[in-house]
This record gives structure tokens, C-alpha cells and sequence, in this order.
């Protein structure tokens, strides 16, 4: 207490002697001191108080003395001598309160409580005390001389009084928002944690659709706002990232976006946040809220605000180690009644069994001993794919430590955290490791916080080796671990050196076709890696002109470097010589942006915030690629050892660079009569370099109104709160990248000294034009019963016109189609928030808090004459995924089987197969979500249960395709023994008939399986038990006298139990979420790790 | 005085702001130059770059189909068991390897950024533009051909046209392009892989082509046949090996052979019985050759023989066997012992040919077996045929055990034991010489399957594989991609019905093409 006395003296002096020393001459200090208020005003206060205490140190006394005793005009200026109050501050259930802030107001007086909630202030008798912390109601309490002042802070979970974090950091009170705007709390994200953040949302916000796909720890998240609306297939229909006030790269940085090919899924921009770091997550889904954020927030907006310093007594030191094991959450179905072969028969040789090796058409299992694909003799009983899966996979385990020091007083505090994600993918062999240091410094500096600095530093490196397959079979070890014979036990295919390989060094082959790799091989000898380090800054200088004036001057960057490698080795079945893929990416986002914001009063009733920026964007990716095919010594993985460097392949060797920019300028005015009626206008240009001068500018603008009802008309008893609000927004967006509308021509390699000139064959729009996304949103928010039970309801429609897309086009015109604008789409839809307390007594509280979205998406028109686009294809292109004309964004397309008239099957009169024809199976985007999340707290307990639910949507599953071919499926079963008898017409619609015997039935469900997708796609409807966290408070009394000052352990768990699940589903024995994209083409899954259920503890100290 | 640095301040920093995007304006649209690309064409060096683009080869459904190549395996089993229609798609709109995309729209973009004086290189544009959509339609049948490459035009939705209206235009365009050649006029020089500028050389490259064309036209329109044949013939065709059109590749960066890399990189990876996709030479090939003693057998085909741990390479005739086609569906003990492609066959600096004199000279013994010559008698003819296709293997680098060079005496002997019987039926003449076309072109995937279809030679195996999807007969066409079913909606409808499709694409591929007329024979033999 004298300390703190002693500095605010001391602080005092210098103001003071400030003042002397610029105008040096006694009797100008009192018009000096008038100019500075305020301050001056409390100075002195302050001066008395330290002149009237024993302590006072003398040079202190000295200085300001003469000033007291000779300035008599002074003393008009003191108000009534200060005193000191000191009190406790508490929460609803009496539990003190650390950290709250305390300020006289009118002053810059102020205090935060210690950490059994105590405070001392010193104050004039005649004043008023603030108390503000955040998620409480600041309080405002009349000091009224007395000198002891206990007080209790309400929740704020109405979020009456609650700032919320808008465009550029600017914070705004919740209650004036004109658009419905959603928080998660950073702890609500550490302690069931997802690695990749975005995944987190799931069920938490209404209209967010969040999912993350089974690709290994470190994979990306899919996050879709309000509906997809881009139709460009590759175009991003997630969110920009906002970190701290400007966007980080938030793009998926590799494959994975759809489920062909040789897929590792190297994670997103947003991969590489800290669930620790974060304080908040504000999800702004409206056109108004993300109108200012300029052309990449079209899609809506993903505000997150990281953890900084507080001004705080003694040492700020938080640990928590939070771990988290997983397993798979569904095992397929298979048919378990006969075993590995064809026709019917068993495996008789090596060559038979290795040739059969995926076939599940053999005999009745019968427990004899027959010969397997490695020539050993074992019992021809049914080992599982269950029993596969468990023996092949690990658990997996994310363990993260984090530790975080924070510290500093209002003039200068930081807060610096160092942490460390150590992951083990189910998938032997497979690591990911997150290290990152993240330094936040902000300083206040001058009279009146006349300049605050802020400065954010993320530094990551993020280490992955081994990433899972995804997909297809190659290279995939979960195509082989799913697909075995169901009498062979996959463990069989390590060998006797444990890596998949023989004797000799060779893939150890289970079945006759090289891309369908052994699981061990592709999991121990074949490698990919991919090390990144990323770097994300942010620095801001604020000037306070005046009170109600500042100017803001921001620079940011994130930089991403990585360098990735791929290889096969020599001895691989598929490509026997092996090949090697290396290269380096570069990704650099580089944002400045300067601001003035302005804010008076008029009329007396009505206030006005006005701001005018601009931005400038900088972009580059450099991406290199070095790699070729053919090793020429074992063992010896580098571009020297290779025989060929092949420019004719996709390992050819590269260098690209591109570069972009965005230049925008942008304002916003917000007015507010009475705390009533708010009106805020926002409108933004953006120049972009990727498009021609002349078409290469948008401006777009955005209106939105809200209303407090409550305080306006007289409303029921019942109704505490009634807010009305409405808006409208354009926002502009370009995903035209750089160089794509220039025409060019390219040189490959010379063909015997003599040059090759490329042309492109893309038929280039050169007028293309930024695109435009046109939300309007009403809605309205209603609390009853003082606030205990709250409603919010929003109606959107979000239409995006004349889209950026290469529409296909016959090649017959002699072109494929260059980018141009047509398209409109439509998402019209509701979002609901339904939320209250249940019970809320001293020692328990249960709060419940309910989402609930619905969209609906169309698409409206194409380009004149096209009614259909694809935007991707399953696997074998056994589906497409279109976007046609009158349907919802996203059709699954596929084959179902041709019936006539009278319902009888139609046949192939040669072949003797069912004839097909071409159908839509369902859509790929789930129309409906919504969630179910449960908080109670009893004494030092709390528990949070989250239910997650997604209706409406299908998914077509490769890795069942396979299964129904290869016969592992119970859909084959009938006719083993008998032969399939097929009844029906031929396409003439004459009676046909048809046996296949016994020795054909492989051949008849092969072709069913692999002709009929219908048979291979599911609903991926579910409702999901997504997480449990049952915390527990170790109470405070104990821990402080080592030294404690709060611990806290969990139990947490996520994707606990799948309640409901389509029939069909179910049946399969699928997990409903396996989509396996997190691009456009969303509705297709290929073989993949088995999708988790995870369970963890968690850990949290503070010092 | 403080009010007024408060202002200054403010106008400063609005200033700044406003200025803050504009004075980089100009730096914003030097941004977007291209940095890996030029903006001009340089005709020479695309021209280059067309003629790279002219190979097409067909492994799994005209390698199997045509019975060269077999294997035991299902997936790639196209040809060979006609066990899917994978692969069997007219390839229109593939963006590198496109008929329409990749390869017209080049000649386009060449053709425009040549002047009208450019009456060489325009004539060559239309050569080759008339080799590329030949080969397109025997394929694909009715396709778009005079309304196509209009995109720039903004007719992006053409119109398909006959294949007979085709190939009659087609016939016009050769004529022309070759009467207007002259050597006297600039050419392409060292762009020209064919022919390094040597016009004279074009000309007779388009009348083979012409002759190609007519021949093809012998059962749907003999008339027309008869009359393009001589004019195709008085033009001159080729007759030496040095007019053989043909790319030399070599085994450097972006120099290989692309055909003999895709088989070695996906079907017969290293030496030693490692062909990943279970492929073999085809019974009905290796049989043939060896019967006759055919001395290519030794040049072309090997068997891969195990000594101790390795591997050696085996080209003598008596160990040479095919693996029967569509016999097997699972990997057979003996599978090491069947004959295999060559290490000559599959270098990477092995050449591709376009077209030659062995095609030529087997195309006027046709011609003169059906009286519509008399330049030649059809028995000279032929034999200078089979004497062309067994020299050209000279153009082969020898490799291991195998060596292209195949001696005069060689040939002799062949002849000797194989004469042409020019008293046999002209059914049996016709199959004598259409097949000695199959066993000379070899690689030439197209134009075997369009001259297979046309006069029903070589006699193909029959076979009649459990869950084929053509009850046993291999493709008569290929499909129209079921894209233009979404872009192109109204023309592909009207095209299907009237070649006699359903819009089922699973019985399609048995219907035939406009030249595909000949009756009364199966095509597939046992």
C-alpha cells in the first residue's frame, strides 16, 4: 500500500515539475496547471495525500511545497481531500475476484484487486468507483465518504455492458451491434482442445459449419459460414482469419482438398494457432460486420483476439499441459461368413492367394489352414477389419505443454508464452510437432495515454513427418488396413522386417495390384515431411490527438516458410525405382494499414463514431520444386542419387513466383441516440492488381440499424430485454490470381537445342470484374426474466453475383474456359440462439446455450447456356459434385440402377449387368445444424457437455465402393452358394433373366459395386455427444500457501458417442462425418485414418 | 496554439491516408507481369511444339484391343477383355492432351500468328491440322469440325458435322494445301522435326495422307475412294525410308521418348518380369511373327530369363511366346517365360513415326489390287511394303540383344517364305496385305485400329471373357465425352441420334462410324 502510494506521489512530482520546468515562471502554474485538468486536479490530490503521510519522501516534498504554500488560486481547484477506501470485490458466489479493475472516474486513478480480491484506492470522498473485469457488468459505486466499500459483480453473461472486438480491434459495446455477432472463449477451446482451432467450432456457433477431416494431427478444418457461395471450385468458401486486427494466410496449404491422388493434408493457415494463446474467437458472419475487412471477407469473418499482458501484482506464471489419446470411433461392418479367394474357392498356391489378396469371394470360412499371399499356412478364419484396424493403428496422443509469464503495469506489460504440441498420429510413424513462442507487449506512453504501442509476435515451427494418406489407394496405408481379405491378418504384412519390406529390401506385396500399397510399407519406408516455420507480427502505434481522437498506424505480417519433401523408395512394388519430390514454399502477406477515428457528442442526445483508413496488401508466394524419378543406390534418399530429373512429369523441376496486391480505402460512421437507436454505415474500395486498370476496383458499402426496444416502449414485466436490428451489406471479392488473365507464352524444355513454345489454351476474359456479395440480415434478441433466459433469431440472405469461374465449356470451341463472371447463388437461412440459465443458486448453476441454423442454398443461374458445373468428383468419378441450375450448392451426382415403368430392374442383354443411369443422390453441404451445450457448476465442479447435430447432407465413400467390389460387404453375400439370380427386363423391355453361377458371383458384384455409386453413398446425418469437460478447482486457500494462486485439473473428451446415425449408415458401421474434403468438393471420402474419439486430461496452474 | 497542432497533426495524417493507396498505383499493376512467360509467339518454336504433340499412342484398349499386347490383370484389360469402357473416350477436351484443346488450338494459334505470305508454313498448318482431326474422327465419328475452334469468336457450342462431310473436306484441305507448297518459298527450318523445312517432303506427306483417307473410304463410297486414291498416288506418296516422317528422340532432360516412358514408367518397369500391370505380348502377335520367321520378332520382343539372381534378356525367335489374350485373370506360374517388349522397343531414345512408306506402299497395293491404279502391280507393291517395314527399325539405336538392323537377305528370305499370292481371292489378297499393315505399323495404335475396323484385318481372337461388357467383340468407336452432354447439350443429342446411339453409354461403343461398312465378316476369329 505505501508502495503504490509512494509511486502515484512520485508520479505526481514529475507532472508537477514538468509543469515548472516548461514555463518556468511561478505564477503561470496555475493557468498551467488548469490546462491540465483533470490530472492536474488529481496531482494535486494526490500531493496532499502524500504531504500529509509520514512516509513522504522529502525530495518530493521539497519540489512541490513552494507550489502549494505560494499558489493560493490552486485551492479553488482541490476538490475535497482524497481518503483511502480499500474493500473486497466478489463474484456472485462470494468468491473473490482477482484482477478487477478499479478507477475513479473522471480521473486516471486506478487499481486492480489482488488476488483475494482486495483492493485500496485512493479517491476524493465525493466520487465514483468503476469496476470493470471482463465477463462481469461493470459497476459503478458512489463513494459517499466511506472508506471501506465491499462489492459484488454480476456475470455478464447478458451481455448487456459486453465489449465486443470489431473491424481493426476497435471495441464496441455488444448492445449497439447492428448485426448478431458470436464469441467462444479462448478456455473454451483449450480444454477439449482440437488441434486446429477452427475444428472447435462445431456446434458452438448457429450457422457455422465447421468440420476437420481424419487426416492426422496437424490437418486442416473446413469452416463455411452461412453456406457456400463461391462456385468456382477452387475459390475458398471459408472464412479470412483476423489475428489481432489484420488477416493471416488462411489458405490450405497442400492436398487434401480433394480425395484423389497422392493426398497428405499438410493443414491450413489457421493450423497454426495455439488454442492457449487465444483469448477470444469472434465469429462475424455477416455481410455488415465483415463489410470493412475488405475483398476476403465475402465469406465472413474469423476475429481472433490473442491473450496480451495485464497490469497485475506479483508474478504472472500459467502453466497447463493438457493430453489427449484417441481412438477410432466406428469399425466398418463386413460380411465375416467367407473368406479370402475367388469363385468360391480357397486360395490353393502362393500365387493364387497373392493374386486374391484382396478378394473376400472365397469359400465358407471354415477354420482350415490355407495358404496366404506370403506362402505361411494359417487358419482361414475371419480376423476383422476391426481387428485390423486395432492391430495396425496406435492411439494417437496430443500432449501440449504451454507455459505463459505476464506481468507489467498499465504503462507497459506483456505477456510471453512458450509452448509445445506433441503429437502421435493413429498411424504408425506419424508425428507432428507445434512449438511456438508468442510475445505480446503493449506500452502506454505520454499524459493521457497520449501514444499506446502494441506489438504482437507469433513465432511457430511445425514439424511433420509421415503424414497419413488420405484417398486413394497409393501410398495410402488405410486403403490396405481396411481392404485386407477378411481371413488375412494385416500384421502379416510388416514381414520380417517389421517395415512391409522382404528380404531383399522389396514391398512385401498382399495383393496383385502395386498401387494398392502394403500399410507398413507406406507407413515405415516411404516418407514425407514437411517442416515450417511462420512468423506472424503485428505492430501498432496509436496516437490519443485527443480524447476523443486517434490516429493508428499498423503493420503486419505473416510469413510462412516451408520445406517439404516426398519420397518413394527403390523397391516398391508400384514404382520399383522410387521417386523423390522436394521443395520450398514461401508465403508472405504483408498488410499496413492507418486509421483516424473520431467520436462527439451533438445534440446532446446523439453520438457519432466516424472513421476513415486505408490499406495496403502485399502478397507473394515463391513456391520451388526439385524432384525426379529413379534411385540409383538403396538407402540414399537425395536428389544426387536419382537418375532422372524429369521435366515431362508432375515432379518436374520448378521455380514459381506470384505476386499481388490490394490497395483500399475505407470508412465507417456509427451513430447512437441515446443508447436507443444506433445507425452505422460502413463503406470500403479495394483496387486490386490481379485485374485489369478500368475493372479492377469495387467499392462497396454496407447500412445497418439497431433498436433497444426495451428501453424505448413499455414492454411486459417478463421481458427484460428486446433489441430489433437489421442490415444490408455489399462486399466485394476477387479470386483471380496473379498473372491469370494475362496472355502469355511460355518455353518448356528445348527439344534438341531447338526451343518449344507453349500456348495456353484458356479462353482469357480480359474485362473480368471483382464479384459481389449481397447479405441482408434481420433480426431481433429478447431476454426474459431478468435476463435468465435469452432468445436470438436472425434471418439472412446471402446472394453472391457474377462469380469469378471458368465455367466448363466444350472444347470443341477449341478452349477451355478462362475465368469470367456469371453465376448468382443464393443462401437464404435462419440462425437461432437459445440461451439461458436453468438453475442458478449458490452452489449450482446450470446453463444451457442451443444454435440452431438452417440454410438453404441454390443456385440461381450459370453461364448462359450452362446449367451444370462440376466442382469435383469422387474417386473413379463414380460421383461428380456439381452445382446446376435450381439446386442446392453441391449435388452429389451419381449412378443409381434403371428401373421401367413397372419397377422391374432394366439389364444389359450382353453383359447381363443392371443398366444405370445417372442420378442424384443428395447434397454434399449439410442444410441443418445445430448444437446442444450444457455448463453446470457445483462448487468447485463445473461440466460441460456439448451435443453436435448435422442433417441433411450425403457423402459418397470410396473406401466402401471397394469394400462392396472386393466382397467384404454383407450386400454380397447373397448367392454365394447358389449364384445370383437376376429377374427383370433387357433395355428392349423383354423378360430377361439370367444366373450367374457360383464361380462368376465376383464378377457380378464387382461390377455392382463399382458401376452403381448409389450403393457406395451415405447420409451423413448425426447427432454427436462432441465433448465433455468436467473441471475441477482446487481451492485457492491451499494452493496459496505454496504459492499458488489458482489450479485447476479436467477430464475432458471429444466425438464421445455417435447417438444417431442414418440406418444405412449405421449398418455400414460408418462414422456419418467422413467426408474427406475441405474444398469445394465436399461429399466424397476416400480411405482414410479411422475418424477419433479422444479423451484427455487437463492441467492448469497459476502462479 | 495546441488546438493547432492538433489540427496540423490531422491533416497530416489524412493526407496520408488518402495518399496512402494512390501513390502506389502504378506498382500495383507491376505486379501482375508475368514473370515465367513472354506475351509474343514465336511460330517457329510453337510449330516445334505441335509437332511434339502429334504422337498418340493407346496401350491398354488399341494395344490389348488390337492384340499385340495382353495381361492377366483386370483394370487395365480394356482392349484386352473388354472388361470396362475405361480409357475408351475420344479425348476432346484433356487440357495437354486434348485434341481440340491442346493439340487444334495450337495449330490455331499458330495459323493466326502467320501472315497470308506464309503459304509453306500455312499449307503445313492444314496438313497437320488434317492428320489430327482424322484420327479424332475415326475415333469419335461425327464431330464438330467446321464450326470448332470458335471460341475466340464466342461460338463456344459448335455444331457436329458428318464424318462423311468430314472426310471430304478433309480430302479438299490436302489437295489444296499440297498443290500451294513450293519450295521456292520461306518454310519452317529447324523447328521442322520432320523434315527440317524440305517442303518436297510435306507434299508427299500429304498425299499419303490423302491416299490414307481415300483408302479408308473403300466400302462406304468405293467412287470416292477410287478417285482421291489416284489423285493421292499422281501427287506422289512416299516411297523411301528417308521420307519417313518421324520424331528422333533422345535420352536427355525433356528429349525421351514419351511413349516408350509411359510403358517403362507404368507398365514394364525394370527389367526382369517387373511389368507392374501384368502385360505381356499377345499370343496372336508373337504367334504371327513367328510362324512366318519374321526377323522382327527377334528385334522387337524379348523373354526375360532368370540366372541365378539375375535377370538376361533373351531375343532368339524359338523362346519367343505370347500370352493368349483374355486367357487369364490371375498371374500365371510361367508368367517370367512369355515375351515381353524389347529394350530397343522401350528406349527412351527410340523414335516415333508418323507415317511412312510401309503404310504407303501397302496402301497403293490395295489400291492396285482393286484396279484403281496401274502405276504399280499390287504384289510390287507390297513387297516394296514389307521391305520399308523392316528397314525403318534401322532408325531404331540398338539396345542390349537387340538390334534394328534387318539385312536385305533377311527380307529375301521373308518374301521367299511368305510370298504375296496374287492368285488368291481378293478377300485373301486384301487380308494378306492388311495384315502385313498391322505387323508394320506396330506402334501406330490409331491408324491399326481405324484400317482393323475398315477391312476386318488382322483376324483377331475371339474372346469371350466371364463379365465383359460387350458380350466378347472389341469397340467399334470410342465415346464422346459425356461432358458435352452438360456444355454442348443440344449438338451431342442430335449427333448420338443420329449415328444411332442411346443416350445409355454402355452399349455405344459397338456402333460403328460412317466408313465402317464392310459386311459379312465377325472380326473376331477363333
Amino acid at each position: 500500500m505505501k508502495n503504490s502510494l509512494h509511486e502515484k506521489c512520485n508520479h505526481a512530482r514529475l507532472t508537477v515539475h514538468e509543469s515548472f520546468a516548461t514555463k518556468k515562471n511561478k505564477t503561470h502554474v496555475s493557468s498551467s496547471l488548469k490546462a491540465m485538468k483533470l490530472t492536474g486536479i488529481l496531482v494535486v490530490a494526490a500531493v496532499l495525500q502524500a504531504a500529509a503521510a509520514p512516509s513522504a519522501n522529502l525530495s518530493f516534498t521539497k519540489t512541490t511545497k513552494p507550489f502549494f504554500i505560494n499558489e493560493s488560486p490552486i485551492a479553488n481547484h482541490l476538490p475535497v481531500p482524497p481518503i483511502v477506501i480499500k474493500g473486497t470485490v466478489t463474484d456472485a458466489k462470494r468468491a473473490p475476484l482477482p484482477g478487477v479493475s478499479i478507477k475513479v472516474k473522471g480521473s486516471t486513478v486506478g487499481t486492480t484487486t489482488d488476488a483475494n480480491g482486495n483492493f485500496s484506492i485512493n479517491a476524493p470522498d465525493v466520487s465514483t468507483l468503476i469496476f470493470s473485469s471482463i465477463g462481469f457488468a461493470t459497476q459503478e459505486v458512489e463513494v459517499n465518504k466511506r472508506t471501506s466499500i465491499n462489492i459484488t459483480l454480476a456475470e455478464d453473461s447478458k451481455g448487456l455492458s459486453e465489449v465486443v472486438v470489431t473491424a481493426f480491434g476497435v471495441k464496441r459495446a455488444r448492445r449497439g451491434l447492428v448485426y448478431s455477432s458470436s464469441e467462444v472463449s479462448g478456455a473454451s477451446l483449450t480444454e477439449a482442445r482440437e488441434n486446429n482451432v477452427a475444428s472447435s467450432l462445431t456446434g458452438k456457433i448457429a450457422g457455422v459449419d465447421a468440420s476437420q477431416i481424419s487426416s492426422g494431427p496437424g490437418g486442416s478444418s473446413r469452416v463455411v459460414i452461412r453456406g457456400a457461395g463461391a462456385i468456382n471450385p477452387n475459390a475458398n468458401n471459408q472464412p479470412l482469419y483476423v489475428v489481432n486486427g489484420l488477416p493471416i494466410n488462411s489458405n490450405n496449404s497442400g492436398a487434401g482438398t480433394n480425395t484423389t491422388g497422392l493426398n497428405v493434408d499438410r493443414g491450413d493457415g489457421i493450423s497454426s494457432i495455439n488454442p492457449d494463446d487465444i483469448e477470444t474467437i469472434t465469429v462475424l458472419k455477416s455481410g455488415a460486420a465483415a463489410a470493412l475487412y475488405g475483398s476476403q471477407a465475402a465469406n465472413g469473418v474469423i476475429l481472433i483476439t490473442t491473450k496480451s499482458g495485464k497490469a497485475q501484482k506479483g508474478i504472472g506464471v500459467e502453466y497447463s499441459s493438457n493430453v489427449v489419446y484417441g481412438s477410432p470411433s466406428a469399425y466398418p461392418n463386413f460380411q465375416t461368413e467367407y473368406g479370402s479367394g475367388t469363385d468360391g474357392v480357397k486360395p490353393t498356391t502362393q500365387a493364387n492367394a497373392l493374386s486374391t489378396g484382396r478378394l473376400s469371394f472365397g469359400a465358407k470360412i471354415d477354420g482350415s489352414n490355407v495358404i496366404q499371399f506370403d506362402g505361411v499356412s494359417r487358419p482361414y478364419s475371419a480376423v476383422g477389419v476391426k481387428n485390423n484396424i486395432n492391430n495396425f493403428y496406435n492411439l494417437s496422443r496430443d500432449w501440449t505443454n504451454t507455459v505463459a509469464f505476464s506481468g507489467g503495469s498499465e504503462q507497459l506489460n506483456f505477456r510471453l508464452s512458450v509452448s509445445d504440441l506433441s503429437s502421435k498420429a493413429q498411424t504408425p510413424n506419424s508425428t507432428y510437432n507445434r512449438k511456438t513462442v508468442n510475445l505480446s507487449t503493449r506500452a502506454n506512453m505520454g499524459k493521457n495515454n497520449l501514444i499506446n504501442l502494441e506489438s504482437t509476435i507469433q513465432y511457430n515451427i511445425e514439424d511433420a513427418k509421415n503424414r497419413p494418406g488420405v484417398g486413394y489407394a497409393e501410398r495410402n496405408s488405410s486403403w490396405g488396413t481396411y481392404l485386407a481379405g477378411n481371413t488375412v491378418d494385416v500384421r502379416n504384412f510388416a514381414g520380417p522386417n517389421g517395415n512391409g519390406t522382404d528380404a531383399s529390401g522389396n514391398e512385401i506385396q498382399w495383393n496383385p495390384v502395386p498401387a494398392a500399397s502394403n500399410p507398413y510399407f507406406v507407413a515405415y519406408s516411404t516418407g514425407n515431411s514437411d517442416k515450417t516455420q511462420r512468423l506472424i507480427a503485428n505492430g501498432s502505434v496509436r496516437i490519443n490527438l485527443l480524447e476523443n481522437l486517434f490516429i493508428k498506424g499498423t503493420v503486419a505480417r505473416d510469413f510462412a516458410y516451408t520445406d517439404l519433401q516426398d519420397y518413394v523408395p527403390m523397391g516398391t512394388a508400384l514404382t520399383p525405382l522410387g521417386y523423390l519430390n522436394t521443395g520450398q514454399r514461401q508465403n508472405d502477406r504483408t498488410n499496413f494499414n492507418a486509421m483516424m477515428n473520431y467520436n462527439t457528442t451533438f445534440l446532446k442526445d446523439f453520438k457519432v463514431n466516424a472513421m476513415v483508413g486505408a490499406n495496403r496488401e502485399r502478397l507473394s508466394d515463391l513456391n520451388t520444386n526439385l524432384g525426379g524419378i529413379n534411385f540409383q543406390v538403396p538407402n540414399f534418399i537425395h536428389i544426387s542419387n536419382l537418375a532422372t530429373i524429369n521435366p515431362n512429369t508432375d515432379l518436374a523441376p520448378y521455380r514459381n513466383r506470384g505476386t499481388s496486391g490490394t490497395n483500399s480505402v475505407f470508412g465507417s460512421a456509427d451513430f447512437d441516440y441515446k443508447g436507443i437507436v444506433y445507425l452505422s454505415f460502413t463503406g470500403r474500395e479495394d483496387t486490386f492488381s490481379t485485374l485489369q486498370a478500368g475493372n479492377n476496383s469495387i467499392f462497396y458499402p454496407s447500412v445497418g440499424s439497431s433498436v433497444i426496444m426495451s428501453d424505448l416502449v413499455k414492454l411486459p414485466e417478463a421481458v427484460s430485454f428486446l433489441k430489433l436490428r437489421g442490415s444490408w451489406a455489399k462486399v466485394g471479392s476477387n479470386t483471380v490470381t496473379p498473372g491469370q488473365i494475362n496472355q502469355v507464352y511460355s518455353f518448356g524444355t528445348s527439344f534438341g537445342g531447338v526451343p518449344v513454345q507453349n500456348n495456353t489454351n484458356t479462353l482469357i476474359d480480359f474485362a473480368i470484374r471483382p464479384l459481389s456479395v449481397y447479405t441482408t440480415e434481420g433480426g431481433f434478441e429478447i431476454r426474459f426474466l431478468k435476463n435468465r433466459l435469452s432468445f436470438d433469431a436472425t434471418y439472412y440472405s446471402r446472394v453472391t453475383k457474377d462469380d469469378q469461374l471458368a465455367p466448363t465449356i466444350s472444347p470443341t470451341s477449341g478452349f477451355l474456359a478462362g475465368f469470367t463472371n456469371v453465376g448468382k447463388v443464393t443462401n437464404k437461412g435462419i440462425e437461432i440462439l437459445l440461451s439461458g440459465s436453468v438453475v442458478q443458486s449458490k452452489d449450482f448453476s446450470w446453463n444451457v446455450s442451443i444454435p440452431f441454423a438452417y440454410n438453404q442454398s441454390k443456385i440461381v443461374e450459370l453461364a448462359p447456356g450452362l446449367t451444370t458445373i462440376e466442382v469435383g468428383q469422387g474417386i473413379s468419378n463414380q460421383v461428380r459434385i456439381l452445382n446446376a441450375v435450381g439446386l442446392p450448392y453441391g449435388t452429389v451426382r451419381g449412378w443409381g440402377l434403371l428401373k421401367d415403368a413397372n419397377g422391374n430392374q432394366v439389364y444389359n442383354k450382353a453383359s447381363g449387368y443392371e443398366v444405370r443411369v445417372e442420378k442424384d443422390l443428395g447434397v454434399a453441404n449439410p442444410p441443418w445444424t445445430m448444437g446442444f451445450g450444457n455448463d453446470f457448476k457445483y462448487k468447485k465442479f463445473s461440466l460441460n457437455v456439448l451435443f453436435d447435430a448435422k442433417f441433411g447432407a450425403v457423402a459418397y465413400n470410396n473406401m466402401w465402393l471397394y469394400a462392396s467390389r472386393f466382397g467384404l460387404t454383407k450386400e454380397t453375400l447373397p448367392g454365394r452358394d447358389t449364384g445370383v439370380q437376376l429377374n427383370g427386363v433387357d433395355q428392349t423391355g423383354a423378360p430377361f433373366s439370367k444366373l450367374w453361377g457360383v464361380a462368376d458371383v465376383d464378377n457380378y458384384y464387382n461390377n455392382l459395386g463399382n458401376t452403381i455409386s448409389e450403393i457406395s453413398t451415405f447420409s451423413t446425418d448425426f447427432v454427436k455427444l462432441r465433448q465433455v469437460i468436467l473441471n475441477y478447482s482446487i481451492p485457492s486457500l491451499k494452493l496459496q500457501k505454496i504459492g499458488i494462486q489458482s489450479a485447476s485439473i479436467g477430464i475432458v473428451g471429444r466425438n464421445l458417442a455417435i447417438l444417431y446415425r442414418d440406418k444405412k449408415t449405421k449398418a455400414a458401421g460408418l462414422d456419418p462425418e467422413m467426408q474427406q474434403s475441405v474444398g469445394n468438393a465436399t461429399g466424397t471420402a476416400g480411405a482414410g485414418e479411422p475418424r477419433t474419439r479422444t479423451i484427455g486430461l487437463n492441467l492448469n496452474v497459476k502462479f | 496554439m495546441k488546438t493547432k497542432f492538433i489540427k496540423s497533426i490531422c491533416l497530416v495524417a489524412a493526407t496520408a491516408i488518402a495518399l496512402l493507396p494512390s501513390c502506389s498505383k502504378d506498382k500495383l499493376a507491376e505486379l501482375n507481369k508475368p514473370q515465367n512467360a513472354v506475351g509474343f509467339i514465336i511460330p517457329e518454336n510453337i510449330f516445334t511444339n505441335v509437332l511434339l504433340n502429334t504422337p498418340r499412342n493407346n496401350y491398354a484398349v488399341i494395344g490389348g484391343g488390337m492384340q499385340y499386347f495382353s495381361t492377366y490383370k483386370e483394370v487395365p484389360a480394356v482392349g484386352d477383355k473388354y472388361f470396362s469402357f475405361n480409357g475408351a473416350t475420344a479425348d476432346f477436351g484433356d487440357p495437354t492432351t486434348g485434341y481440340y484443346t491442346n493439340k487444334l488450338n495450337r495449330l490455331y494459334v499458330l495459323d493466326k500468328a502467320l501472315t497470308a505470305t506464309d503459304v509453306n508454313k500455312k499449307s503445313i498448318v492444314r496438313i497437320l491440322r488434317a492428320y489430327t482431326y482424322h484420327q479424332l474422327t475415326d475415333v469419335a465419328g461425327d464431330i464438330p469440325y467446321f464450326d470448332a475452334l470458335k471460341g475466340e469468336s464466342g461460338l463456344l457450342s459448335p455444331k457436329y458435322d458428318t464424318q462423311q462431310a468430314i472426310y471430304l473436306d478433309l480430302l479438299k484441305e490436302l489437295k489444296e494445301s499440297a498443290e500451294a507448297l513450293n519450295p521456292a518459298n520461306p518454310t519452317f527450318t529447324t523447328g521442322d522435326l520432320f523434315y527440317k523445312g524440305d517442303v518436297s517432303k510435306w507434299k508427299k506427306f500429304a498425299y499419303t495422307l490423302m491416299l490414307r483417307l481415300a483408302m479408308r473410304l473403300s466400302e462406304v463410297s468405293p467412287a470416292t475412294a477410287q478417285t482421291w486414291a489416284q489423285t493421292a498416288i499422281a501427287g506422289g506418296v512416299m516411297t523411301s525410308d528417308a521420307d519417313i516422317a518421324k520424331i528422333s528422340y533422345n535420352n536427355t532432360t525433356g528429349n525421351i521418348n514419351p511413349k516408350t516412358q509411359g510403358l517403362t514408367n507404368g507398365d514394364y518397369a525394370t527389367p526382369g518380369g517387373d511389368n507392374v500391370e501384368g502385360g505381356k505380348y499377345a499370343a496372336t502377335f508373337i504367334d504371327r511373327l513367328k510362324s512366318t520367321n519374321d526377323p522382327r520378332l527377334s528385334v522387337i520382343s524379348i523373354v526375360w530369363q532368370l540366372s541365378g539372381s539375375t535377370y538376361s534378356a533373351n531375343n532368339s525367335p524359338a523362346v519367343q511366346r505370347g500370352m493368349v489374350s483374355a486367357s487369364l485373370n490371375t498371374r500365371p506360374a510361367d508368367f517370367d517365360t512369355y515375351s515381353e517388349p524389347s529394350q530397343l522397343v522401350l528406349n527412351f531414345a527410340a523414335p516415333i513415326i508418323i507415317m511412312g512408306p510401309a503404310e504407303a506402299n501397302l496402301l497403293v497395293a490395295e489400291a492396285a489390287l482393286r484396279g484403281w491404279t496401274s502405276t504399280t502391280s499390287a504384289a510390287a507393291a507390297y513387297n516394296a511394303g514389307v521391305r520399308s517395314g523392316m528397314t525403318q527399325w534401322a532408325l531404331w539405336p540398338t539396345v542390349g540383344v537387340s538390334s534394328g538392323t534387318i539385312t536385305t537377305a533377311q527380307i529375301d528370305a521373308y518374301l521367299l517364305a511368305n510370298p504375296y499370292v496374287a492368285t488368291a481371292s481378293t478377300e485373301a489378297q486384301i487380308e494378306q496385305i492388311n495384315t502385313q499393315k498391322w505387323l508394320s505399323m506396330f506402334g501406330d495404335d490409331y491408324e491399326v485400329y481405324a484400317n482393323w475396323r475398315r477391312t476386318g484385318y488382322p483376324r483377331l481372337k475371339k474372346v469371350n471373357y466371364t463379365g465383359n461388357v460387350t458380350g466378347g467383340f472389341m469397340f467399334r468407336r470410342f465415346a464422346i465425352p459425356i461432358s458435352e452432354k452438360l456444355v454442348n447439350s443440344a449438338n451431342y443429342l442430335e449427333a448420338l441420334s443420329r449415328q444411332g446411339f442411346s443416350e445409355n453409354t454402355d452399349d455405344n461403343l459397338l456402333t460403328k462410324v460412317w466408313w465402317d461398312k464392310k459386311a459379312g465378316l465377325p472380326f473376331n476369329f477363333n
